[in-house]
């Protein structure tokens, strides 16, 4: 049977990589140095594979067709380019089944699922040889109906008991990727709010996510933005590791790069 | 849903290079033939005009999707300052 032993969470932006000139040399410096740390702490961990949960960005899923939950099933995801380089990374059809099977129906789970740059963009810094496997986790957080904030924390838990039941991997890092706020596409893009951010952070780190747990979408979406649903990619991570201690690598309001930007790593 | 095919012209044209071609040179005769979209909406999505577009419930994703085919700058096309 899987133990869990770590979990990375970090925000994801195309910009950083396509435009790292953006920001100040400063601020790359810091992200970049930050990367750094998530990788090698990466290694430390030594995972046989990652179960990474994402989200997309209307490249594999259509506003008219959106699942909640998707499990990528297929052996190989790759990638869409999308204002990053073209990847792929391998993953694994019996192992993902089993988790699909161990989450249950809430799930939905997808063969031929290529993966946006909500995936490549941390893989891209934390495995840039994309040599580890890759079990894919679609969370929807980008058009309803999304999973509640309730449900996205429920869904860690389940996760959780789920990752426990793979037999083909003996150590498996959970990644969540996302957030955190940013206004993005609409009249106040590129905005973010450091404040958000900070107390998101702060409950983060603490594990006392009951007010985001009862946050609705819409009370989300004012105080973060809509880029701000993808905290729930963090819940479902913080809710699958409960007990795990909580670094955080850097934070950061990045306009440039359209993002409140933050990374952190969780250890048993 | 009334912004649904100018959200599927706007998608296609990232996975799609004639589609995105077409957007860039408003050829509006290939549009047409491959989407069901009125005159107005083809200029809209050519002319990266996000109010009209967000007006008709073109998702902010769609906006940010449609600036990477044209190279637009969003904070410009919503009147703000270059980001």
């Amino acid at each position: 049977m899987a133990e869990l032993v770590g979990a990375i969470t970090m925000s994801h932006g195309s910009s950083m990589i396509s435009q790292p000139e953006k920001v100040t040399a400063c601020v790359r410096e810091q992200v970049f140095a930050a990367m750094k740390q998530a990788r090698d702490a990466l290694v430390t961990m030594e995972p046989d594979a990652l179960i990474f949960v994402g989200t997309d960005h209307f490249n594999t899923f259509f506003i008219d067709d959106m699942p909640k939950f998707c499990i990528g099933t297929g052996t190989t995801f790759p990638g869409w380019a999308d204002n990053i380089p073209f990847y792929e990374v391998h993953g694994s059809h019996q192992a993902a089944e089993q988790l699909a099977e161990a989450v249950g129906p809430t799930v939905n789970t997808m063969g031929g699922m290529r993966l946006d740059h909500s995936f490549f963009g941390p893989l891209h810094y934390l495995t840039p040889q994309m040599d580890l496997p890759v079990l894919p986790i679609f969370q929807n957080c980008i058009a309803e109906p999304m999973p509640s904030l309730s449900e996205s924390h429920d869904f860690g838990r389940s996760l959780r008991t789920a990752i426990d039941r793979i037999s083909q991997w003996n150590r498996l890092v959970l990644v969540g990727s996302g957030g955190l706020s940013h206004w993005i596409g609409g009249p106040e893009h590129s905005r973010v709010s450091s404040d958000f951010d900070q107390a998101f952070l702060s409950a983060f780190t603490s594990g006392n996510l009951n007010d985001y747990q009862k946050m609705s979408s819409s009370d989300l979406e004012l105080s973060a933005g809509n880029g701000g649903h993808e905290i729930r990619n963090w819940l479902t991570v913080r809710a699958a590791a409960p007990e795990f201690g909580v670094e955080v690598l850097i934070y950061r309001p990045i306009r440039e790069w359209l993002v409140g930007f933050s990374a952190a790593i969780l250890r048993p | 849903m009334p912004a649904l095919e100018i959200m599927r012209c706007i998608r296609d044209a990232r996975h799609h290079v004639a589609v995105a071609e077409a957007i860039r040179t408003c050829e509006s005769a290939r549009l047409v033939e491959w989407y069901e979209l009125s005159e107005r909406e083809q200029k809209a999505i050519t002319d990266c005009d996000v109010r009209w577009l967000t007006d008709r419930g073109v998702h902010p994703f769609s906006l940010v999707q449609l600036s990477r085919v044209l190279d637009v700058d969003l904070c410009i096309a919503w009147g703000k300052d270059g980001s």
